[in-house]
């Protein structure tokens, strides 16, 4: 009996080193499998920007009139101006030529020039994607937190009278048309209630640095993230909340429970990691759709973002910029497609083994 | 000896929209110390609910109607649910029929296992690591450091269920509820882990109660039997006895089509008739639409569980009370 | 008829037509869409005001009962407009889903009838139009081609396809092995008619749930290109008369809060019988 205790005591000194040896082998496995994934993810995406590309390309073409007009936009120019555009994209070789300079030109991100801004069209564009993204991010964090938060209570007990209310509140957010919820909000607290700004980013009466600054960008901030953030809440916990339901009623919860885990442990260990996972890749998937709203949001409030960039774009016909606009949006979305595939893996490993 | 668990005069009712579905009546059963028990009978006779009723994991709309289960001095069907978390993987552990979709995707096996240690013995991360390694060994899954770190997916299904064994046995629980656990595996995987089951049996002392639908593993592994249908023991006996002297006639149609390898089926197609209906169940003796033996009394009086023969044995059976 | 569930038996179903309105949510949607169609048919013919005529009343009158929705800043009767706008984007929204469950339809079954080949192409496209960002393309669609209701609603269509047919192609590919399909084909039955006359009524129940979902979406849309100023001028949508209220939303908020409700009354009928139509046809959705 003695010697047996003893000799279970070195076994177990002998199995830390053996286990540590596995969890070495087991990590460094898993990194090549990753590092393959990542790849093949990149590599996949490389087709759909071509294919922007030459969506692009086609509507130049194909739009009614001169292609020349595509690449200038509805506007007075000179017709020396008229020729130099001509010359610089090449419109009078053959179309495949044309092509082949068109991609050249947006592979080194030269988007074109806006005449009405007199400006390049990329720099034009990358000035405004920190407001965009300062709006998007913090709607984001909101609507994320919340709406997971609502979803998990919700999916917990369905058909209960909290998973009622907030599914009902949520089927309005989510039939609501967000400028329209954004024109209500902005009525009521910015016009009738003059407690927030109506229009801009910050005022101009406020400091152009330091916490004077922050202070005023936080305040013109509040109503749009607000109505952004219900947007997206909606979005997420409707989805939460079904993903809740479903894996709440699957064999492994049971065991979690058959091994004695309280309903906390049992929601937010077993549970919310098995849901959040589709609910992830619904945000990251996506995020063109967030984009969209974002014109319309930024259009209401005037905030100078990409949305509202658009907005002046459409309203001046201004081709151009439109199509470089597409370009830049479709690789942020590219992009967010990739990331929210890799974050998935990080997540689910099994898909590393497919 | 005394007992791990006994349940007396249990009814558990479903209250669905449908209407109510009894699942368990006046349903008695004792296991004690070390012991391995069979609860016999066809898919939806509300074995598993009872098994699901000691564990009190029940769906939200069941609903404890009479009786109670004791288990270590409690009653489990008033136990504070606090008190029932301690049950769970400390007292009793449990395992399951698919071995696939009971364990969580996401996590390693060995955290897994460590989860239900942390739970009941307040270890720490390492300490409770160490057990975790120490459970997988103790369910003799070779090259375990690894295992350790495996993610469920990577393992075969006789390896997942070992697995789960581990984590219902990591606490060294008094019984283990075992619900159809080969049901979904390799023949020659079945008879492993029931072997490791009735290793287990030995060497920790643990009492099994063993749901099946499966004669043959009774035969070899069990003491006792308790035959269930439609709710209700219908007989109650010691292993030797049922096999070679069944009383009940539902347990010798049971018997005679596990005595024919070809027809075996998880619901027992070889017994005519319909599996009754638990919603509305026939008046008289439940099993009377389905036996050959049917007379008089059956359609409206129903049986008592009584002591029949010289034995130990219990039926609820008129044709017993008949020969009285 | 007699379903095996797991632990009892249950005698018989209700009908889906019971289904469907014993859920409350789904009858007040249709009850909506009801409503909302007459409004479009009969506004026009019910109010005395012409929609376009300018100064039929004082401008940006507040809703009386002589405008019941009072009149914008020009001095039109906003009711009269909005009863067409309703009919516009009603038209917008069920002519678009229509066109991309016709496509979803044609690919879903193609793809996943043939597999294989056909597959793998038409999947890659599909996943390649699921990441184009829909919106934009359809605004640049619109900028370029011109602000015509033809040129919108064919915008939408075209880019709303990619999900429903992922769902219909999963159902294709789960049913075309059922033992009627191949006895259908051991019968000398036509590809075409295996597919459209055997198979495809089976699969039908997503394609109407995601349809009435979209025509929502569809509205939801037109409103928003509307908004930004690509609505059809010669057509006053809803979401036109709410761009055009922009200007005047400060002191005329009833020139914006009307208009917008009706949207919003339009698109949640829609979503309320799209999520009605998902309990029928998806029972899981059901619970116990």
């Amino acid at each position: 009996m003695v010697e047996a205790t003893s000799k279970a005591n070195g076994g177990d000194a002998v199995a830390t080193d053996v286990a540590a040896a596995g969890k070495a082998r087991a990590k460094r496995g898993i990194r090549f499998r990753y590092a393959r994934y990542v790849a093949r993810r990149l590599l996949q995406a490389v087709p759909i920007i071509v294919v922007i590309v030459l969506i692009n390309f086609t509507l130049i073409q194909a739009a009614p009139g001169d292609p020349v007009y595509a690449l200038i936009g509805q506007m007075e120019t000179t017709p020396e101006y008229i020729a130099q555009v001509r010359e610089e994209f090449g419109l009078d070789e053959p179309l495949p030529q044309q092509f082949l300079s068109y991609i050249a030109k947006i592979a080194t991100f030269d988007l074109g020039y806006s005449f009405r801004f007199r400006q390049d069209v990329s720099g034009l564009i990358f000035e405004r994607v920190p407001a965009t993204f300062l709006l998007m991010g913090t709607a984001l964090v909101i609507s994320s937190l919340l709406g997971i938060g609502l979803g998990v209570i919700a999916g917990r007990r369905p058909f209960g009278w909290t998973d009622n209310a907030a599914t009902i509140f949520a089927l309005a957010g989510f039939s609501m048309p967000v400028f329209w919820l954004g024109q209500l909000v902005l009525l009521v607290f910015a016009l009738k209630l003059p407690w927030f700004p109506v229009q801009g980013m910050v005022s101009l009466r406020a400091p152009s640095h330091g916490w004077g600054y922050i202070a005023s960008v936080l305040h013109h901030l509040v109503l749009p993230a607000t109505v952004y953030g219900i947007y997206h809440l909606t979005l997420i916990f409707r989805m939460t909340r079904i993903k809740m339901m479903d894996v709440l009623v699957q064999d492994f919860i049971t065991t979690a429970r058959s091994k004695g885990a309280g309903e906390r442990r049992v929601l937010f260990v077993h549970a919310l990691p098995n849901a959040i996972l589709p609910v992830i890749t619904v945000i990251g998937y996506n995020f063109g759709f967030m984009l969209a709203g974002s014109v319309l949001v930024e259009t209401v409030f005037g905030w100078p973002g990409l949305g509202r960039l658009m907005y002046e774009a459409i309203n001046a016909r201004d081709y151009p910029l439109l199509l470089g606009l597409f370009v830049v949006i479709s690789l942020f979305v590219i992009i967010a497609n990739v990331l929210t595939d890799i974050i998935y893996a990080l997540i689910d490993p099994r898909i590393l083994y497919r | 000896m005394t007992d791990v668990l006994r349940i007396d005069d249990l009814t558990m009712h479903l209250e669905t929209e449908l209407g109510t579905v009894r699942a368990v009546e006046n349903l008695s059963l004792r296991v004690d110390e070390g012991e391995a028990v069979a609860l016999v009978g066809e898919s939806g006779c509300g074995k598993s609910m009872t098994a699901l009723s000691i564990m009190r994991l029940l769906p939200p709309y069941a609903r404890f109607r009479s009786g109670s289960i004791r288990v270590a001095g409690k009653d489990l069907v008033t136990a504070p649910e606090r008190a029932m978390r301690q049950i769970r993987g400390g007292t009793i552990g449990m395992i399951f029929q698919d071995p696939l979709t009971f364990l969580n995707p996401l996590r390693q096996v060995g955290e897994q296992i460590a989860e239900a240690v942390r739970l009941h013995t307040g270890a720490g991360r390492v300490e409770a690591d160490a057990q975790a390694l120490e459970a997988l060994r103790r369910v003799r899954i070779a090259d375990a450091e690894n295992v350790v770190h495996n993610y469920p997916h990577q393992l075969s299904g006789g390896m997942r269920q070992r697995v789960l064994i581990a984590i219902a046995v990591a606490c060294r629980p008094s019984l283990l509820i075992c619900d159809e656990p080969t049901t979904a595996l390799d023949v020659t995987i079945q008879a492993q882990i029931m072997e490791l089951i009735d290793n287990l049996r030995h060497e920790l002392g643990t009492a099994v109660l063993l749901i099946t639908h499966d004669l043959g593993l009774v035969a070899q592994y069990c003491s006792r039997v308790y035959v269930m249908y439609a709710g209700q023991v219908v007989e109650d006996a010691g292993v030797r006895e049922i096999f070679q002297h069944p009383r009940h006639p539902y347990t010798q149609a049971l018997l005679q089509s596990s005595l024919r390898p070809d027809r075996v089926s998880e619901d027992f197609a070889v017994i005519d008739g319909q599996p009754p209906q638990l919603l509305a169940p026939p008046p008289g003796c439940r099993f009377h639409p389905r036996c050959p033996r049917v007379f008089d009394p059956c359609p409206s009086a129903m049986p008592g569980l009584d002591r029949a023969g010289e034995g130990r044995a219990m039926v609820r059976c008129h044709l017993e009370e008949a020969h009285q | 008829m007699t379903i095996e569930t797991s632990s009892f038996t249950v005698a018989s179903q209700p009908s889906g037509l019971r289904i469907f309105f014993r859920n409350r949510a789904s009858a007040v949607g249709t009850a909506v869409l009801i409503l909302l169609v007459l409004l479009a048919v009969l506004g026009p013919v019910l109010s005395p005001y012409d929609p376009l005529s300018i100064g039929v009343g004082e401008t940006m009158a507040p809703p009386s009962l002589t405008h019941i929705f009072g009149t914008d800043e020009l001095g039109r009767d906003i009711f009269s407009r909005a009863s067409l706008g309703v009919g516009v984007s009603l038209f917008v929204g069920f002519v678009a889903a229509a066109m991309s469950s016709t496509i979803a339809i044609l690919i879903g079954c193609i793809s996943g009838y043939f597999g294989a080949f056909v597959d793998d192409v038409l999947m890659r496209m599909t996943e390649i139009f699921q990441v184009i960002p829909r919106f934009f393309l359809a605004i640049l669609l619109v900028a370029f081609f011109g602000a015509s209701i033809v040129n919108i609603v064919i915008a939408i269509g075209l880019l709303s396809w990619p999900e429903s047919a992922r769902v219909i192609r999963a159902e294709v590919m789960s049913l075309k092995n059922r033992q009627y399909v191949s006895s259908a084909r051991i019968a000398g039955a036509s590809t075409a008619s295996i597919i459209f006359g055997e198979i495809l009524p089976n699969a039908l129940g997503p394609v109407i749930v995601n349809a009435t979902l979209q025509v929502g979406q569809a509205m939801l849309l037109e409103a928003g290109l509307s908004y930004l100023g690509l609505g059809d001028p010669n057509r006053i949508s809803l979401g036109l008369m709410l761009h055009q209220s922009q200007e005047i939303m400060r002191t005329a908020w009833w020139a914006t809060a009307l208009p917008g409700s009706l949207i919003f009354f339009a698109v949640l009928a829609a979503n309320l019988v799209g999520d009605g139509l998902n309990d029928l046809f998806n029972p899981r959705a059901r619970a116990r």
